[in-house]
């Protein structure tokens, strides 16, 4: 199914008359002419970029709906559980990764759905207890943000460092701070910078593609505004205290970013058109299934012309108060999390049924030789195991996609430690944040850690890796 | 019924104290770091009445505050009160305080154009995001974008802007960049501009009229997106400069003509103050006083208010808000539309057509309705399309705000009430009395009611949980007040095909046999008084005051409660306070 329509862009349009201006020329895409005869590598030799996704959704799972019974490779053939059938359904199962039974080593103190939010960075959550009801925020950067990192420092020169999604608008009026409101943090433990998700797919594209669509070539004087902008910005700084610097260097650094961009090339690509819908809709009327289509086509389609290599797609928040109405719930995810209904089952196969969505997006949009999902990584988690009892061990994990030869394909099913029996979700082994290196490996070798405290990890997981 | 002022002082203390979840324990019996850090007692030491909060603010009290006879002096006698203001530093204009600039700087067509960022949220006030959310690139992006599309609105259409700089649709010579910069940056943010900013403007200016092949108006266009996307225009600069006769750092008069124009009319400081702060300096407590007399006389003071209540009883969330289709056909956008302009109207009349006791709102006996609304509450309805003010029917117990469809259809689930969200807004937000967190361990369970037996009766057998019962018998029996109205605020006298029971009681505070009792008992109860101060103070200035700011938040709470509780003398109370002309040293 695709929702957006290819719109080929006239490139003397959309090159903005590009001889006019001074512009850095950053962010060349991929284009075929670049790769070797074979299409498996670039011309000079080097490897085709890999990308990365983080796919969170909130409430948890049904660990006995859950977990496959066998492990390792063809883990299917012993029966796939029910939640999991989507994957089979879209046909995208055999690039996935299942990952059970491993503990998250969070050190704080729990505050029902926020600690499990760790699984993402590998940090302890820094407690809000000025926020009302249960309140925290990031205790370090995101996996996506520390991969976004490195693929800066790769040299890549991208014109976007990452991109943002939402699925869902509706998350918990119990929940407060960062953690409950985002999947993604950029900077150092007590410097970070928050990206909140975008529900708007038409907000989503124009921050995509939006300045490779202008029909004028002003960036010479949106540049000297900017520099105008940061001049300003600077003198303000001496009047200001720590906390504050630090919110004023990250205006700076968002209005380098934006410089950057503005001096990019457009992509050689195919740009596909603003989407319509707008996710306005009232709890229980959103067309979730619509609205991460189309945000699963943009970003494969950012990813096909290499406008950024990094996304995180928040569908439902911590504890979220979804209505899943495509399917007919009227209970919201969280309350029926605590029920450990058939809505909440069907709700969780909605969710999985929505990554392989993602993932057959990506699947389907070519990339050299083979698609997308080829060289991506998707991981896809959730701030509990088992909603109804707050756990956060034995949290569901899947890592789709291949990373261009990186991870095991068709994926394995790796399980860290057995369950003593289907309830007994405390059970777990290991270190989540094991996973997390794992990915950032994929695009910094060099990579000693990730996370800290209790979390930090500074062997990969072996296993999954091919 | 009014209490002594020792048992008033320490209500308030508890209330203040309670906003900064000093109070917090767990329900639980452990207690957490973070417990330990703030000085939290047990479960048991909190409890939910204002007596057992005072026992436990009596220590930090002790040794903060003033004692009893000094914090006596220190309010009823009108004497100076120690005060701590909030840190200095910026605060970020919500995305309503920028548009609402934007209007009155360029008109409205300018103002359609705008789209700054939204608003990021950590969970309360909007506001308190603006003392500490850090900009993301999409945010600075946003910001370019809409600076760009008011640009483009001002110079389709400059007979606004020609208002304020005469030589745009005039002279447009090299000079009138130089007099744009100087004015209308004056105007934009709010204080006038060093030669070495309007030098940068017009360097801007300049560069922008030669690529544009000398087109005078594409300067202005680019000057004007440089002025606005400028951290003078999107930040409140508020940090003062030190004062040995205060302790506290004082903000000058531009930085608190700022203040005081966005807290009371919601946008940037206008000319007139802006004269005012040449003339007098603003720094006299008669200027300040008198200033913010004229600002809430004003239609924009309005807004401000509207938009507070809007914010504080979740009512602006009606619009996406879902009930259940089948159970409730006649939740209509129009109807959620409605019941949001119903609660609003009331505030309207109570504060400004009436200027009368704001905590009316808590129990008046009459509301506002349209057509669709009298058919919901079964009142007489007004003739099409008309608003009118109709008496509550007495029998179905109704009283003020926490009775009206909106609130009710905010704090219940999609098919089912939920007293305890209600119970949880009215101790927290209504009382400032703190609730402890979930126990983590705690499996809450949803309560699903046998047939013929009411929510309430499952609940509170529910409650035979000892971990349950501890956070739940804090805040239950207020939401059972509210039993009569359905989750879209219908009244009714079943539920679930059992009888509904709305009586309750929480020791300390009274019994009530019905929604409108408690209001009454509510509406008398101290702290609810000190209470909406410390609610209008966090949210004007984005900051939780804690015991630093008590002495200052009691003595507004002494003139408030002095003027019966008129809101207009909070608002002016809390921007004449040291609280708000001052600030901490820079965060």
């Amino acid at each position: 199914m695709h929702v957006l329509r290819n719109h080929k862009l006239n490139r003397r349009t959309v090159l903005r008359g590009s001889g006019a201006a001074a512009a850095i020329a950053v962010g060349l895409p991929a284009l075929e002419i670049m790769l070797n005869p074979h299409g498996d590598a670039l011309a000079g030799g080097g490897e085709l970029p890999r990308r990365f996704v983080s796919f969170m959704f909130g409430n948890g799972v049904q660990l006995a709906n859950w977990e496959p019974s066998t492990t390792g490779p063809n883990w299917s053939a012993g029966g796939v559980p029910s939640l999991l059938q989507p994957l089979v359904d879209a046909n995208v199962v055999d690039y996935v990764n299942i990952c059970t039974g491993m503990q998250n080593r969070f050190g704080g103190s729990a505050i029902t759905h926020h600690e499990g939010m760790s699984i993402f960075s590998g940090y302890d959550f820094v407690l809000r207890p000025d926020l009302p009801g249960f309140a925290s925020d990031w205790g370090g950067p995101t996996i996506d943000q520390v991969i976004a990192d490195a693929v800066v420092a790769s040299g890549a020169g991208l014109p976007i460092r990452s991109i943002q999604c939402g699925l869902t608008k509706f998350d918990s009026p119990a929940d407060n701070g960062a953690t409950a409101k985002a999947v993604s943090a950029r900077g150092e433990p007590g410097a970070l910078t928050v990206l909140y998700p975008e529900q708007n797919p038409v907000e989503v594209w124009d921050s995509i593609f939006g300045e490779f669509t202008s029909i004028k070539d002003d960036r010479e004087v949106r540049l000297s505004v900017l520099d105008a902008v940061a001049e300003e910005a600077a003198r303000l700084k001496l009047k200001l205290g720590v906390k504050d610097n630090q919110r004023v260097d990250a205006h700076l650094q968002g209005i380098s970013e934006l410089q950057t961009k503005i001096s990019a090339l457009p992509p050689a690509c195919d740009i596909i058109d603003s989407p319509t819908h707008e996710n306005t809709e009232s709890n229980g009327s959103e067309d979730l299934v619509l609205v991460n289509q189309i945000m699963s086509e943009l970003i494969a389609t950012a990813f096909a012309c290499d406008v950024t290599r990094v996304a995180s797609n928040m569908v439902l928040s911590p504890a979220g108060e979804t209505v899943l109405g495509d399917i007919g719930n009227s209970g919201s995810q969280h309350g029926n999390s605590h029920a450990n209904n058939q809505e909440y089952h069907d709700g969780i196969q909605f969710i999985i049924a929505r990554y392989a969505q993602l993932l057959a997006a990506l699947r389907d949009t070519p990339d050299g030789a083979g698609n997308l999902l080829d060289s991506s990584i998707v991981f896809c988690s959730s701030e509990l195991s088992q909603g109804a009892s707050h756990s956060w061990q034995r949290q569901p994990i899947l890592i789709g996609g291949h990373a261009n030869g990186y991870l095991e394909y068709p994926g394995i099913h790796y399980q860290a430690v057995p369950q003593s029996n289907p309830n007994d979700d405390l059970t777990s082994a290991g270190n989540t944040s094991d996973i997390l290196l794992t990915m950032l490996r994929a695009f910094d070798s060099n990579a000693a850690s990730v996370g800290g405290g209790a979390q930090v990890s500074s062997s990969v997981l072996s296993e999954i890796m091919a | 019924m009014r209490r002594s002022w020792r048992d008033r002082h320490w209500t308030r203390i508890a209330v203040v104290l309670g906003a900064t979840s000093l109070l917090a324990p767990g329900c639980r019996g452990d207690k957490t770091d973070a417990d330990e850090e703030d000085g939290g007692g047990t479960a048991e030491d909190s409890g939910g009445t204002a007596d057992d909060a005072d026992d436990d603010a009596d220590d930090d009290a002790d040794d903060d505050a003033e004692s009893d006879d000094d914090a006596d002096s220190g309010t009823d006698d009108g004497e100076d009160v120690e005060v701590v203001p909030a840190p200095g530093g910026i605060r970020r204009l919500l995305a309503h305080q920028y548009t609402a600039s934007v209007q009155y700087l360029l008109g409205l067509a300018a103002a359609s154009a705008s789209e700054p960022p939204e608003d990021p949220s950590l969970g309360g006030f909007d506001s308190l995001a603006t003392t500490e959310s850090v900009p993301s690139p999409a945010d600075v992006e946003n910001y370019e974008d809409s600076s760009q599309a008011i640009a483009a609105a001002v110079v389709a259409e400059p007979e606004y802007l020609a208002q304020t700089v005469p030589c745009i649709t005039g002279a447009q010579d090299a000079a009138c960049y130089t007099t744009f910069a100087t004015d209308f940056g004056r105007l934009a943010w709010r204080r006038p501009l060093t030669d070495a900013q309007i030098e940068t403007l017009v360097d801007v200016g300049e560069l922008a009229q030669e690529w544009d092949g000398g087109e005078f108006m594409t300067g202005v266009e680019y000057m004007l997106t440089a002025i606005l996307q400028s951290p003078n225009f999107i930040y409140l600069v508020e940090v003062g400069e030190e004062s040995d006769d205060t302790g506290y750092r004082v903000l000058d008069g531009y930085e608190v003509a700022a203040r005081m124009s966005y807290f009371l009319l919601g946008r940037t400081t206008d000319a007139a103050t802006l004269a005012t702060v040449e003339s007098t300096g603003l720094v006299t407590d008669d200027d300040v006083h008198t200033l913010a007399w004229q600002m809430v006389n004003t239609a924009a003071a309005r807004g401000t208010v509207r938009g507070f209540y809007d914010e504080y009883l979740r009512i602006r969330e009606l619009p996406t808000k879902g009930k259940d289709a089948e159970l409730f056909p006649n939740f209509t956008p129009e109807l959620a539309a409605a019941m949001r302009q119903e609660t609003l109207l009331l505030i309207e009349d109570v504060v400004f057509e009436k200027d009368s006791d704001v905590l009316q709102l808590l129990d008046a006996d009459y509301t506002w309705v349209n057509e669709d609304l009298a058919a919901l509450y079964g009142v007489e309805p007004p003739a099409p399309g008309t608003w009118t003010d109709r008496s509550l029917p007495a029998e179905q117990g109704r009283a003020g705000v926490l009775t009206q469809a909106g609130w009710l259809t905010m704090t219940a689930h999609n098919a089912v009430n939920s007293p305890s969200r209600r119970g949880l807004f009215i101790s927290e937000e209504v009382l400032c009395t703190p609730v402890p967190p979930v126990p983590p361990e705690v499996n809450p369970e949803p309560v699903i009611p046998m047939p013929g037996q009411t929510l309430r009766e499952a609940l509170l057998q529910h409650q035979e949980d000892e971990s349950c019962a501890g956070c739940h018998a804090l805040i239950d029996p207020y939401g059972f007040a509210f039993e009569f109205y359905s989750p879209i605020g219908e009244y009714r006298t079943l539920d679930n095909g059992g009888q509904v029971d709305a009586s309750g009681s929480i020791e300390g505070l009274g019994e009530w046999g019905n929604a409108a009792e408690l209001a009454t008992i509510l509406r008398n109860d101290p702290r609810t008084s000190q209470c909406l101060v410390n609610q209008y103070y966090k949210h004007g200035l984005g900051f939780t005051g804690g015991i630093d700011q008590a002495q200052g938040l009691f003595a507004i709470e002494e003139a408030f409660a002095s003027s019966e509780h008129n809101l207009k003398t909070l608002l002016v109370e809390l921007v004449a306070s040291p609280l708000f002309r001052g600030v901490d040293a820079p965060k």
